[in-house]
């Protein structure tokens, strides 16, 4: 089977898991059967990706493209019909996201069932993660905008199935309507980019398959750039259309990667279980939105490069600040995820392409980490959240406490300074994605300011500083939780290790976290061989130069050791330090504003749902006065009317019914002798009749007779 | 009095046909009248029916005795000696009505026949002459009949089909309704 | 020569006869044969009718045949098997409920 083949399979494995869940789970097979056949299926699909992974990477890389004409829209100039086409897209990027996806959706299945045992609804629960699973590979399968589109709309939908897990919680109930309702908002932007791809550039941009002579969107990533069929489509008055195309089809990531403005829903969404966090915050949702803005890398323009680095760059900076004073551990996580798409989104605004998506795929793997993590102190602390009654849990669960540390490091991008093999750094997955993504930052910066713009910098200051302060607040989380003494004693009593099915996924995906960016593994390599040319303008020497800066600015790997060391000495006793800190005027004022999460939830609230309560209130207002008027005056008129009209009907309408009722009754009484029930007395009687009828009427009808009228 | 006229005629139809079959009609409905034995009176149907149909040649209407055969003499008569069949324990069983009222029957339809007879043929009949000029048959062609179904009759055609459809289901449900109370009756003893 | 009046005698005497057979049986599905039989006399009618027309009006035709007739005949044709259908399917259950066909016996209607 070629690697389409078996990645269409691997996508198609946990939909046919899903149905069958769905399906057959309430009549047959054994409460623990159900989960297990559940990682089956998904297990299956990773045995697929990895094989295609394997030989997709050995091969010659050439991208492998099917299409089949599914749906007919509209039809081409020359009159002849133009179709949706539906089928896989295959690069290097694709096999290696399926390999993440399915790899990392298969340890949540396996944390899924240690995390929700004793849950009643845990096969419907898995069942959703199947379907999670599947929409996500669609979106990284699709050839084309349209069909990403489909999946896109699929991964909302069970995100807010699996984010609403618990209904009958009020918490999980506004997340989950969150959560959609901001993806919504963010969608119209997608729709609003394909359509003006569909006017303006041809509807083939979004409908066909990607292939050499630039049918689809996906497929204008093999043109060169400049050059090519995508540099016509940006010239001239061109430019502006796409330009708002492409920060149309951005504002969907946004929504899914949930960046500023878009962004309150992310840490909402973790009042569904945790292992949709883990799943949500790695390999799937977030993921979507980072994966759809590569792959319209090439149509943006200049402009839209600098939206997109611009909502990055805010974002991984407002979410770094704000996670330094949450004090609800998945909280905290989730606001480290939003900063580090920041950080991928950033990067793809800057051009760097290899480096988004590779920190995308490091990132999944210890975030996913971490959130399963989390989600194992949670359940060893009877789901209590607050990191203000946690507190020395590392000697009751010492894997936990260890895969955590891994993680943090590598989300910290620990090196070892001064050594290297083979001209490579020493260190963690973290490390590598992430300073590739600053170091190409630089350049960017650097090149808005040879362009006049000399504010520039800040888009690699930002991210240079945030590094700074991910490996704090880190720290912080890690510290709080597993390090110092028990703030509460009864909590600490009772928490255990979890169970195997639990910890074992987080062992895995440690160990992936710290070994997965190695140039041995060539995830970066391979990445850059499927990245569109116009995203390759750094030279090497120009690489080197960010690296440069990125190196002497984290002080040549002892930054992380820096933060490392301050959250120790701060949060080793606890709060007792920090909450001297946040005292200090002014200082308090900005800690109650960022434990507030800058205030964005309130804005919305006040600003967004009173405009639309006002606007609810006007038109309420018409109604009553002016509908509901007009209403309730035809009413009044209907009513009097009525009264006049039932005098009448009861004195003679009724005066009528009832004298002829009782007429009625009195034949009745006279003629119900003659029925006897004698079924064939009364056909007589009926034959007797049409023919005495029809003997009257002969002399009439023939003109014998008549009553003195002239005859014809 | 329009008796004076000659009635026009149907050149092309022989007469001795007209007679052959109009008598089988009219003998098959005697036969059902007369005969007391429901199976008797089911094989006279037959030849009535058959015979209206043979009828329907000569009135050019060819699809419609097409139908009549395969309607009539293939699906109703058939249904009907399946319900003889189904519902008496001796197909041969006499029912008889006391002769007064059978005398009453015979003379209400004899009566009633003499009547339409007088008007219609002594009356009526004598105005009215071939649709074709000349007394040629003409063929109403299958193709008119369905243009007609889907064109000025469509809505009634349809009701049919709804009709048939409630028919259907009705039937089955009436028929079947009391075997089960029946089953359950035998059961619980 | 054969003319309309022929084809009304005959379908005045088939109704005649499905009248008589109604009323002198007691056997039900004696009845719904008479019923069948007064049905097909008014088919033979409307047929018969539809090949000829009033005295005058044939030429005025120009030779275009209406076939008003002959649907109406289908139609009476469809509703005779719905009809045939429905009374069987009521005089099983009758006969489930009396173990009989004799009408003689159904006197509920009786008031």
């Amino acid at each position: 089977m070629t690697p389409a083949n078996l990645l269409v399979l691997a996508t198609v494995l946990p939909l046919i898991g899903f149905a069958i869940v769905v399906l057959l789970s309430s009549r047959i097979g054994s409460p623990r059967f159900w989960p297990w056949f559940t990682v089956g299926m998904v297990g299956a699909s990773l045995v697929a990706s990895a094989i295609a992974y394997v030989t997709f990477m050995s091969g010659d890389g050439a991208v492998e493209v099917h299409a089949w004409n599914w749906l007919q829209i509209g039809s081409h100039a020359d009159g002849s019909p133009r179709y949706l086409q539906i089928g896989p897209y295959v690069d290097k990027m694709t096999v290696l996201l399926f390999a993440m996806v399915t790899l990392i959706s298969t340890l949540v299945h396996i944390y899924s069932i240690g995390y929700m045992e004793g849950d009643s609804r845990k096969n419907r629960f898995m069942a959703y993660m199947q379907l999670f699973t599947f929409s996500m590979l669609g979106i990284v399968l699709g050839n084309s905008l349209l069909q990403l589109f489909i999946f896109w709309e699929l991964v909302g939908i069970s995100s807010y199935l699996l984010i609403g897990f618990w209904y009958e919680k009020r918490g999980p109930q506004l997340a989950c309507k969150k959560a959609f309702v901001m993806n919504r908002i963010g969608d119209m932007g997608f729709l609003v980019g394909m359509g003006i791809l569909f006017v303006k550039f041809g509807g083939d941009l979004v409908l066909r398959a990607a292939d050499r002579e630039g049918g689809g969107v996906f497929g204008s990533l093999l043109l060169n750039y400049p050059g090519g069929a995508i540099d016509a489509l940006h010239a001239g008055a061109n430019e502006w259309w796409l330009t708002i195309a492409g920060i149309g089809l951005f504002m969907g990531a946004m929504g899914k990667s949930a960046q500023f403005p878009l962004q309150t829903w992310l840490p909402d969404a973790m009042e569904g279980p945790t292992p949709v966090s883990s799943i949500v915050h790695s390999a799937t949702m977030v993921a979507a939105g980072v994966y759809l803005t590569a792959r319209i890398f090439p149509l943006l323009t200049p402009a839209a490069h600098l939206f997109v680095a611009t909502i990055g760059l805010i974002t991984l900076v407002m979410a770094a600040l704000i996670a330094c004073v949450q004090t609800d551990i998945k909280r905290v996580l989730a606001y480290s995820t939003l900063s580090q798409l920041g950080y991928m989104v950033l990067g793809l605004g800057a051009g760097s392409y290899t480096f988004a998506i590779f920190h995308l795929v490091t990132h999944a793997f210890f975030k996913c980490c971490l959130f399963q993590c989390s989600g194992s102190v949670i359940v060893a602390a009877h789901h209590e959240q607050e990191m203000t009654k946690y507190g020395g849990l590392m000697k009751k669960m010492p894997i936990t406490a260890a895969c955590f540390a891994i993680c943090t490091l590598a989300i910290a991008g620990a090196s070892i300074p001064f050594l290297s093999i083979g001209g490579e750094a020493i260190a963690f997955s973290g490390y590598y994605s992430k300073d590739g993504i600053i170091a190409s930052t630089v350049n960017y910066g650097d090149a808005l300011a040879a362009a006049g713009m000399n504010w520039g910098a800040v888009f690699y200051w930002g991210p240079t500083i945030v590094a700074y302060i991910t490996a704090f607040y880190m720290t912080r989380a890690f510290v709080l939780t597993f390090l110092g003494k028990p703030r509460d004693k009864h909590l600490y009593d009772h928490a255990h290790e979890v169970n195997w099915t639990m910890w074992a996924p987080q062992v895995v995906l440690a160990a992936f976290a710290i070994f997965i960016g190695w140039g041995f593994f060539k995830v970066g390599a391979n990445l850059h061989d499927t990245a569109p040319a116009m995203a390759q303008p750094f030279e090497e020497h120009e690489m080197e130069h960010g690296y440069h800066f990125v190196h002497g600015a984290l002080l040549h790997g002892f930054g992380w050791m820096l933060s490392i060391a301050l959250g120790f000495v701060i949060y080793i006793n606890g709060f007792s330090i920090s909450s001297k800190i946040a005292a200090i005027p002014g200082i308090a004022q900005i800690h109650w504003w960022l434990y507030n999460k800058m205030g964005f939830d309130g804005l919305y609230d006040i600003i967004i749902v009173n405009i639309f309560k006002a606007l609810a209130g006007l038109m309420g207002a018409f109604d009553r006065l002016v509908v509901d008027g007009i209403v309730n005056g035809t009413a009044w008129v209907g009513r009097e009317l009525g009264f006049l009209i039932g005098g009448f009907d009861y004195r003679y309408v009724d005066g009528t019914v009832r004298g002829s009722g009782r007429a009625a009754v009195r034949l009745g009484s006279i003629l119900h002798r003659t029925q006897a029930g004698n079924i064939r007395m009364y056909v007589l009687i009926l034959f007797v009749g049409v023919f005495t009828a029809l003997a009257i009427a002969t002399p009439f009808a023939l003109g014998w007779v008549w009553f003195g009228l002239p005859q014809h | 009095m329009l008796l004076a006229q000659q009635p026009p005629t149907l050149d092309p139809v022989a007469p001795w046909l007209f007679y052959l079959f109009a008598g089988v009609a009219v003998l098959g409905a005697l036969g059902v009248v007369l005969s007391q034995q429901i199976v008797r009176m089911a094989v006279f149907l037959l030849f009535t029916l058959g015979s209206v149909a043979m009828l329907y040649f000569f009135l050019a209407a060819e699809f419609l005795a097409a139908i009549q055969l395969i309607v009539y003499v293939g699906g109703t008569l058939i249904l009907i000696i399946f319900g003889v069949m189904l519902t008496s324990k001796n197909p041969f069983i006499r029912l008889t009505v006391p002769l007064g009222q059978r005398i009453a029957g015979w003379a209400i339809g004899g009566l009633l026949a003499l009547l339409m007879i007088f008007l219609g043929v002594v009356e009526l009949a004598g105005g009215f002459a071939p649709t074709s000029p000349g007394g040629r048959v003409e063929h109403y062609g299958v193709a008119e009949l369905g243009q007609n179904l889907l064109g000025k009759y469509a809505l009634p055609f349809e009701l049919a089909g709804v009709l048939l459809l409630v028919v259907m289901i009705g039937a089955a449900y009436i028929a079947k309704g009391r075997h089960a109370d029946l089953a359950k009756g035998e059961e619980t003893p | 020569m054969i003319g309309l009046g022929h084809f009304l005698t005959l379908s005045a005497i088939l109704f005649g006869c499905g009248v008589a057979t109604i009323l002198t049986k007691r056997n039900a599905i004696g009845i719904l044969m008479g019923v069948e039989l007064i049905l097909n006399a008014a088919n033979v009618n409307l047929v018969a009718f539809n090949r000829f027309s009033w005295a005058g009006e044939a030429v005025a035709q120009g030779g275009v045949p209406a076939v008003d007739g002959l649907m109406f005949a289908m139609f009476i044709i469809v509703l005779a098997a719905a009809e045939a259908a429905i009374a069987l399917a009521i005089f099983l259950n009758f006969y489930n409920h009396f173990s009989t066909i004799d009408i003689e016996r159904a006197r509920m209607l009786s008031g």
